[in-house]
Formats: C-alpha cells, sequence, structure tokens
C-alpha cells in the first residue's frame, strides 16, 4: 500500500493541504497540482494510483480535465470533488467515467474510503493489464499458421476439420498444436480458451 | 577852432557816403532790401546813388540798407523816398503803403540780361523716384528762407498747385539761409531729396566749376525762348524801383528817365550786376502768388470771413439793425394807426347805436341764459367728477396690474429657483400672496379625514400653529366647492353666509381668500389667506388667477413629490425583492466559498485525528495542521458575516413579458442617476421581439445592475462621450440584449472574474452584483457575457432562450 500515489488537483490551497494531510495520514503519498495544466505537464501513468479533482477550478475545468485524460487513454480512477450539488454535472462526470462523484463537505472516512477502492480497482486493473501483456505477448509468439490454427481449435474444430479447413495433413495440424499449446502455457484446452477469451488481441480468424 | 573839431571829423566820417559838394542838396534816401547783408548791398548800389545823384540837381541820393521788417518799419515812418527791393516786397509795400514802380531791373546774368527771373526745383539726377513735383510728397526739401520770394515762394505756388502744402505735406522743410549754394550741395550730396533756388543759380554754379548740371534733374521744367534759363517756376519780373506815396512825382520822373538812360555799360551799371533798367514791369504775377499763398498783403484773405466781419462789428450791426426795424415799425404803427382812427372814427358812431340797441337785447337774454349757465355748471361738474372717479379706477387699476406682474414674476423668480427647497418655495409663494392680496397670513392646509393639517404657514401673527391639527369645521374652508372656483369673503362678520362661523370661532377671520389644492385629481387641500382686517379692495381677476397659480403649482410640486418618492421606493423594493428572489442563486455561489473552508477544516482535523489514534504522531506537524485548520475556520465565518444580509428564498414568479417594456421601465428608473452624471442613453429596440417567459424582477433586477455598472464605469469619460447604448435583439436562439458603454473596459484577465461573487472594481460596490446577475440569468436558462469593445469601454449582453425549459429550482 505504501508505494501508491494519489494525485490532488485543486486551485484552493487550503483544501489542497488539508486534503495531502489528510491522504497522507493512511500513509498514502500524495502529489498537489494547483490546476489541470500543472498535472498534465507532471503526469505520469506509471506513478499514479488515484486522482483526486475539484470540480470548479479555473483555466481547464475538473470535467474537462477527465476528458482530457479519457482522450489520452490514461486509465487511472478518477475521484471527483465537488461543492455543488449538481446532478448533471455528477451525471456527465460518471458517463466520462469517473470513479466516483463525492460531494464537499465530505467525511473523511467516505473519502478515504473510495480512494483505498480506487487504489485497490487501479492495483487490480493493472494486474489485469499485465496479465493482458503476457497472454498478448504469447499470441504475438505465434506464427501466422499457429495463430491460425490456434483460433479454429478455440472455436471447436476438431484436428481433422482443422486439416480439411487448411488442406494439410492431420499430423501437421497436431503439430501445430503442440507448439501453439506450448506458446500460450496452456495445460488444457479450456485453459487456451480462458486466455484467448480474455486477451485484448484480436485472434486471426479462423 | 577846436569846437569845430567833432563837426569836421562827423563829416569826414560823411566822406564814403556824401558827395562833398551836395551838402546843399535835398537828401533823398533810397530803401534797398538788404538780402546779402548791408556792406554788400552799399557796395553794389552806391554807385547808382551816385549816378542819381549826379543826373539829377539839387538832390542827394543815399542807399540805407534795409531788412524787410526794418524796410517796413522805414516805410510806415515815412523816412525813406524811394525803394529797390524784390518784387515780393515790393508788392507788400504797394499795396500797404501805396508805392508805385517807376523802373524794373535788367538783371544781367553773366552775358545776357534778363527783366524778370524765376526759381529752379531739382533733385539729383540719379533720384528716380522723383520726377514730379508731385512726387516731393512726404520728401526732404530746402529753401533759402521762408520770405524769400524767388528763393522759396515761386517754388511753393507751384508746390502748392501740385496739391502740395509745403509746411504740411513735406516729411522736412528746411531753411538754408543765405547763399542758396547751400541747397545746391546739400541735394547734390543726398542730404536733401530737392531744393530750389533762384534761376541761374545753377549755371553760375556751374560756370566756376562748383557743380556739373548734369548732377541734377530739374522738375516741372519750363521753357521760354525769352528766358533760356534752367525754371521750374512761372517768370515774374526783377527788382522794382518805386517811389513812395509822399514821394514828390517830379523827382520820380526825373528818377525814371535817369534810370532808364542809365548806360549799358556805366559804372553803376556794373556794380549793381546790370543792364541798367527798363520800364517798370507788370508785378500782378506777383500780386496772384501773394494771393495764392495767402501771404504778404493777403495773409489776412484767408481770415477774412463773415463770421469775422459779424464779430468784429456785431455791436453796430445790430444796433444798426435793431433801429431799422424799431423805425420800421413806428412808421408801420404810425400809418396803422392813423388809418384805423379814422376809420374806428366812423364805426364808432354806428357801434354806439347798434350797441344801445344790443344791450337793450343783451339785458333781455342775460336772464335765460344765467339760468342755462348754472345749469350747464352743474352738469360739468357732475360729469367731472365722474371722470375724476373714473381715473382713480383706472389709476388704482393700472397699479394691481402693475403689482401682479411684480407678482408673478417673483413667481416664477421662486419656482423656478434652482436652490430653495420645496418648503422654502411654497413659503415664499405664501409670502408673495400676503404681499399681493393683502393678507395678515398665507398657510398650505393638508386635508386628512375631516381635520386639516397646518402644512406650511406664514404671518404676522399666530392665527395658526403649524403642525397643529385644526377642525376642519372650523375653518371657512369648508364652504369651499371642490370645482375651481375660489372663496372669495369680504367681510364675514356682515356677510350672512359665514357670519356664525365668524362669531364662533375665536380667530375672527374677517377677509378671506381660499383655493383648494389638487393632487392627482384628488383633493389635498387647502390654500388661503385670510386677515384680521376688513378689506376694501373687490378681488380683481388677476388675483384669482395668481391664487389659481400658485395653487396648481403647489398641487403640480407635491404631485411630482409624490411620484418621485414612488419610483424610489419602487426601486428600493425592486432591488429588495431582487435580493431575495436571488438567494438561491447566490447561496450556491457562496456554498462554493464556504464550502472550501468548511472541507480543509474536516481535513486537518481528521487528518490530526488519525494521526493522534496511532500513537506515533508528530507533534510539531499536528501543530501547525491544527492553525491552519483555525485560520480556515476563521475564513468561513468572514464568508458567513458577508451572507448574513441574505434572508430567505423566495420562490421566483414567471409570466410572458415584452424585454423591450421592461428595458423602458428600467431606463425610467435609472434616469436619475443617468441625468446626475450626464449621461446619454440610446435605444436600439427590436420591436418584434416576442414575449418571453420571465421573472420581470429579477430581470429589472440584472438590467438596472447592468446599466448602474456601465453609468459608474463612464464616471472618468468626458461628459460629452457619455453613452450608454441599449439594444434588444431576437434571432431563433432567443432574445438577446446588449448594454454598450464608454467606460474603462474590462480589466485585463478579468473577463471571468468579473462575474465571480465578491468581485468589484468600485470601491463602495460589494461585488455581488454581476454574480447575482449572471445566476439569475442562468436561472433563466441564458447566458450572461462580457466583452471588451473595440471603440474602448465594455459590452454586457444576456440572451434569453424562447420557449426552453426553466431552471427554476
Amino acid at each position: 500500500m505504501t508505494n501508491h500515489n494519489v494525485y490532488v488537483v485543486d486551485d484552493d490551497q487550503a483544501v489542497r493541504d488539508s486534503l495531502r494531510w489528510l491522504i497522507e495520514s493512511v500513509g498514502l503519498h500524495v502529489k498537489t497540482f494547483s490546476n489541470g495544466q500543472e498535472l498534465l505537464e507532471n503526469f505520469n501513468e506509471e506513478e499514479i494510483s488515484c486522482l483526486v479533482l475539484d470540480v470548479r477550478m479555473p483555466g481547464i475545468s475538473g470535467l474537462d480535465l477527465q476528458q482530457r485524460l479519457k482522450n489520452m487513454n490514461a486509465k487511472i480512477p478518477v475521484i471527483i470533488v465537488t461543492g455543488h450539488a449538481d446532478v448533471p454535472m455528477a451525471i456527465q462526470a460518471m458517463k466520462a467515467g469517473a470513479f466516483d462523484f463525492i460531494e464537499k463537505p465530505y467525511s473523511d472516512q467516505l473519502l478515504l474510503e473510495r480512494i483505498q477502492c480506487a487504489i485497490e480497482q487501479d492495483d487490480c486493473f493493472k494486474q489485469q493489464q499485465a496479465v493482458n501483456n503476457e497472454i498478448n505477448e504469447r499470441i504475438d509468439s505465434l506464427t501466422p499458421r499457429e495463430r491460425e490454427v490456434m483460433g479454429l481449435v478455440v472455436g471447436g474444430h476438431s484436428n481433422k476439420s482443422i486439416a480439411k479447413e487448411l488442406g494439410v495433413s492431420i499430423k501437421t495440424v497436431e503439430v501445430h498444436r503442440g507448439n501453439l499449446m506450448t506458446k500460450m502455457k496452456a495445460s488444457s484446452l479450456s485453459e487456451l480458451v480462458r486466455l484467448v477469451m480474455s486477451s485484448t488481441r484480436t485472434t486471426a480468424k479462423a | 577852432m577846436l569846437r569845430f573839431i567833432p563837426i569836421l571829423l562827423l563829416l569826414l566820417a560823411l566822406l564814403p557816403f556824401q558827395s562833398l559838394s551836395a551838402t546843399d542838396d535835398k537828401l533823398i534816401k533810397i530803401g534797398v532790401l538788404a538780402h546779402r547783408g548791408h556792406e554788400e548791398t552799399i557796395k553794389r548800389w552806391s554807385l547808382t546813388a551816385d549816378y542819381l545823384s549826379e543826373a539829377i540837381d539839387g538832390y542827394q541820393f543815399i542807399i540805407k540798407a534795409k531788412s524787410l521788417p526794418s524796410m517796413k518799419e522805414a516805410v510806415e515812418n515815412n523816412l525813406l523816398e524811394f525803394i529797390l527791393t524784390n518784387p515780393g516786397n515790393y508788392v507788400d509795400i504797394e499795396a500797404n503803403y501805396g508805392a508805385t514802380r517807376i523802373a524794373t531791373l535788367k538783371v544781367k546774368q553773366r552775358d545776357n540780361a534778363y527783366t524778370s527771373f524765376s526759381a529752379v526745383i531739382f533733385t539729383r539726377y540719379d533720384r528716380h523716384d522723383i520726377n514730379t513735383l508731385k512726387d516731393l510728397r512726404d520728401r526732404s526739401f530746402m529753401a533759402v528762407n521762408k520770405k524769400a520770394f524767388g528763393g522759396f515762394q515761386m517754388a511753393w505756388l507751384e508746390l502748392k498747385q501740385a496739391n502740395i502744402d509745403p509746411f504740411e505735406d513735406l516729411s522736412d522743410l528746411q531753411f538754408s539761409g543765405f547763399p542758396q549754394d547751400n541747397i545746391v550741395y546739400a541735394v547734390e550730396s543726398g542730404k536733401i531729396d530737392a531744393g530750389t533756388v533762384r534761376s541761374d543759380t545753377l549755371e553760375r554754379m556751374a560756370s566756376e566749376g562748383a557743380i556739373s548740371i548734369k548732377d541734377f534733374k530739374i522738375l516741372n521744367e519750363q521753357h521760354n525762348d525769352a528766358f533760356p534759363l534752367l525754371h521750374s517756376t512761372r517768370l515774374y519780373p526783377e527788382w522794382p524801383f518805386a517811389k513812395l506815396k509822399k514821394t514828390d512825382d517830379q523827382l520820380a520822373q526825373q528818377v525814371a528817365v535817369a534810370l532808364l538812360t542809365m548806360p549799358v555799360n556805366s559804372e553803376a551799371a556794373v556794380k549793381s550786376r546790370s543792364e541798367g533798367w527798363t520800364i517798370p514791369l507788370d508785378y500782378t504775377p506777383v500780386h496772384d502768388v501773394f494771393k495764392t499763398l495767402k501771404i504778404g498783403p493777403y495773409a489776412q484773405l484767408d481770415n477774412i470771413t463773415f463770421e469775422k466781419v459779424i464779430e468784429q462789428y456785431s455791436h453796430y450791426i445790430l444796433l444798426v439793425i435793431v433801429t431799422l426795424i424799431i423805425l420800421g415799425l413806428v412808421i408801420v404803427y404810425i400809418s396803422r394807426t392813423n388809418h384805423n382812427l379814422t376809420l374806428t372814427q366812423t364805426n364808432l358812431r354806428t357801434e354806439i347805436e347798434s350797441r344801445r340797441h344790443a344791450q337793450s337785447e343783451l339785458a333781455k337774454h342775460r336772464d335765460t341764459l344765467e339760468q342755462n349757465v348754472i345749469k350747464r355748471t352743474q352738469e360739468l361738474a357732475d360729469l367731472n367728477n365722474e371722470l375724476q372717479a373714473d381715473i382713480i379706477a383706472r389709476k388704482s387699476a393700472e397699479a394691481s396690474l402693475k403689482k401682479s406682474s411684480h407678482t408673478l414674476q417673483t413667481m416664477h423668480e421662486i419656482t423656478s429657483s434652482r436652490q430653495m427647497s420645496f418648503e422654502a418655495k411654497v413659503d415664499a409663494l405664501l409670502r408673495t400672496g400676503c404681499n399681493c392680496f393683502n393678507m395678515e397670513y398665507g398657510t398650505l392646509l393638508q386635508l386628512k379625514e375631516k381635520r386639516i393639517n397646518v402644512v406650511r404657514y406664514v404671518g404676522e401673527q399666530d392665527i395658526f400653529k403649524r403642525n397643529k391639527w385644526i377642525e376642519h369645521d372650523q375653518l371657512f374652508a369648508k364652504y369651499m366647492m371642490l370645482d375651481s372656483e375660489p372663496l372669495i369673503i369680504q367681510n364675514a362678520n356682515t356677510d350672512a353666509r359665514y357670519n356664525q362661523l365668524y362669531q364662533h370661532t375665536s380667530l375672527k377671520i374677517s377677509s378671506y381668500l381660499g383655493f383648494p389644492v389638487i393632487v392627482a385629481g384628488a383633493l389635498f387641500g387647502y390654500l388661503e389667506y385670510g386677515s384680521k382686517k376688513i378689506t376694501n379692495r373687490p378681488r380683481s381677476l388677476i388675483d384669482i388667477d395668481v391664487l389659481q397659480l400658485i395653487s396648481q403649482w403647489i398641487g403640480g410640486e407635491i404631485q411630482r413629490q409624490q411620484s418621485q418618492d414612488n419610483a424610489q421606493k419602487h426601486q428600493a423594493d425592486l432591488a429588495h425583492v431582487a435580493r431575495l428572489g436571488t438567494m438561491g442563486e447566490m447561496a450556491s455561489g457562496l456554498a462554493h466559498e464556504l464550502n472550501q473552508p468548511l472541507t480543509a477544516i474536516v481535513n486537518y482535523t481528521r487528518g490530526c485525528v488519525r494521526r493522534l489514534s496511532t500513537k506515533n504522531a508528530d507533534m510539531p506537524a499536528i501543530v501547525d495542521a491544527m492553525e491552519h485548520s483555525c485560520s480556515e475556520a476563521e475564513r468561513a465565518a468572514e464568508i458567513i458575516r458577508r451572507m448574513r444580509e441574505l434572508v430567505n428564498k423566495e420562490v421566483p414568479r414567471r409570466e410572458f413579458n415584452d424585454i423591450n417594456n421592461i428595458i423602458e421601465v428600467v431606463i425610467q428608473l435609472v434616469k436619475p442617476k443617468i441625468k446626475k452624471n450626464h449621461v446619454t442613453i440610446k435605444r436600439e429596440l427590436n420591436t418584434n421581439v416576442p414575449e418571453i417567459n420571465v421573472d420581470r424582477i429579477q430581470i429589472e433586477q440584472v438590467l438596472i445592475n447592468l446599466l448602474n455598472n456601465a453609468i459608474d464605469a463612464m464616471k472618468k469619460t468626458p461628459v460629452l462621450e457619455r453613452e450608454v447604448i441599449v439594444q434588444s435583439r431576437y434571432d431563433q436562439s432567443g432574445i438577446q440584449v446588449k448594454v454598450f458603454d464608454r467606460g474603462n473596459g474590462l480589466p485585463n484577465n478579468m473577463k471571468s472574474d468579473v462575474f465571480e461573487p465578491f468581485f468589484s472594481t468600485k470601491n463602495e460596490g460589494m461585488g455581488m452584483g454581476l454574480s447575482i446577475s449572471r445566476s439569475i440569468i442562468e436561472a433563466h436558462a441564458g447566458s450572461l457575457n462580457a466583452e471588451q469593445r473595440e471603440l474602448g469601454g465594455s459590452i454586457f449582453s444576456f440572451t434569453l432562450p424562447l420557449g426552453s425549459e426553466t431552471n427554476d429550482d
């Protein structure tokens, strides 16, 4: 938990500093920014675990900043904090993929809890990301023919029908199948199917 | 023998002048004008005298050198027998003392002899600017002597005929004195622009080698074959030899003969630089010169006027005239009297007869006439009385007219005064009325539910006390009708209608003048004047007019004040209502403000609690955090203090309104401020704007706010440029209202800040106006924007969408 960084963006210094004080009390690292531009200039997706954002800010508003991060494909959990119980704004924030929308003044318990949740989600996401990357790497290591065969295997075709489909001998299909199972580090057909399903890569069509 | 020595010496002394043998001869004195000094004169002419002494037996001629004045004196005192002088002097003596010329000198000028002479007027050859006599105007000029005939007066005549008065029109006129050569030198050297000398002077000087004729230019040059010398003037005869009045004619004849027969080459002639003498010439031209110049014998000519004669001889003339008139009158009188007397005598006789007859007739008529006269006199006396009464009436009418005109003027001055307050004006009008109507007091009464309040009172006696309530029934005012007729009471005591009230009250007002004061069509009260004295003067129409005018002015003024008060009250109400109405919108802005410190406080304290509960707290850090927490609490308290004025939220009421009407109403509301700040307001309204569903009071508040801001922004703008434009526009998206000003414009980088709560560029501003306005407009689903104006100044505009959903929450 100690390695997690929480970014705080708020134009009000008192709020910024007090948030740092509060969040640091649970052993998290905090980086504060006075406006969106400052954050964008110092943004490091690897480092950040959670972003706490005030809505009403001069320059880039909280919602604008959220949108820009989304456009940058940065997938960090964003907790929007606002002094206005503004329903349309909350809807817009949630639609844009905010992790949560908290109204000021908030209970510290709630905020810290949501931050913890966000960090967990982020950890989870990052782990998932790592797994995906691993699977993708495995898929990338396959030859085109092996990928073709894997697509058909996952699609439920028997070796015989695959051989017929590809116009090769059953023996050849069996060799490809053995290779790809090794490369994909799959011990069974069901595991292979799970790996392929969780992969973001599109496999070659059968 | 010794006794004879002085006589001998005297004789010896006389020797050079008198012939020794001529001691017995009669001494004849010839006065010669010594224009070049006595010695020179004696030297020149003594031989001529000797010649004459020799030629005429029994006479001894001697020369007496005389200057012009001494010549005159000698002639006057008969000290001389003959004179030899210049033509000018001769003419003078001829005219005044009766001299007669007997010969004219033939002057030898080098090779020729001339019996006439002239003068030459000249300038330097290279003076191209001087070509005629007329060119001498404003030039310097030199002559020999003012009285020199040839040396000045001849030239003077010519100048005068060229319209130049040498004493007036020349820049400088100098007289050099003899010799005339000086003048020639002065002109030659350029010291003097021009000069005049006697004819032959130039030629003589040239022949002596002193000058060259070529160096000079002769002005007005004359040509005469008989007189080949250079000359500029007409010719005049040379010096005459003349006998004086008392000189014996015989002797004169002898002298003339002797002179005319003087040989050309005789010693006397040579010495006198002449070729002898010729018959006397005509000196009329000389006379003419003097006449024209009004000098010499004609010096008085210009002075002899009719007035002078009258003045000098007035006594005699008057005496003669008077005598003549008296004589004439006496003659006429006597002749007429004489004639009348004879006529009367005959008439009287018949008259006496007829008189006698008439007398008897008259006696007869006298009695009847006397009767008629008495009757007529009576009639006239009556008429006279009537006329006098009429005159008095007219005079009083005139006086009252004058008084009313004065009163009206005073009223105008009072009502148009800028310094006086309304109350002071009313008092002044009451006082003016008192003077005009001759009343003791004047008062403005207000009627309130059958009771009377004395609003203003002016008067000497304490009849009313100000702000004292009086029962309506106790006043004459109760008799007043509500039409525009005044109530006029001349004498309440004797008037049956008012007698009862007069007796009943303690005021004892005899004379009364009242008029209702109407404000906005309703009876406000009364304007009344009264007096304990009875007024004899009937109330004139003018009095009633004045009374009515005062009453109407007061009524109008009260109405104006009331409407002004109402307008002000409306504005205050509006501001208040708007303040309440916009509470919600403001609250959201303020909530954000307040949330910030509250959030910080919670964060700090929670952070502290968490750290303290772990028991490994860093105490200095915690103290620091608590400090921060406290200051945030103070910040929150400050915001709450600002919020204190906000009371409770009112539900907005929306109705369909014409935006142009709202604009017009707001302009009227802001008008006092517009006028006070000398701002011109310009409307650019689109009359086709549809009605829009808005909270009228709120939109009015926004507009008031924008107009106030626009006016305030132009405090430093030159008065002539202070213009606010209010524009309304309409398109599919909705209605747009723009307010343009010519003020300072928006502060740099503060375009968005102006809408923030508590932002203000005005010292007295709360900084809430635009923030509230934006909240109002946003609540109407519109937007409020600020722009910098290219010309300078700013544009604040708001949009109100048509038929859009409204955010009533």
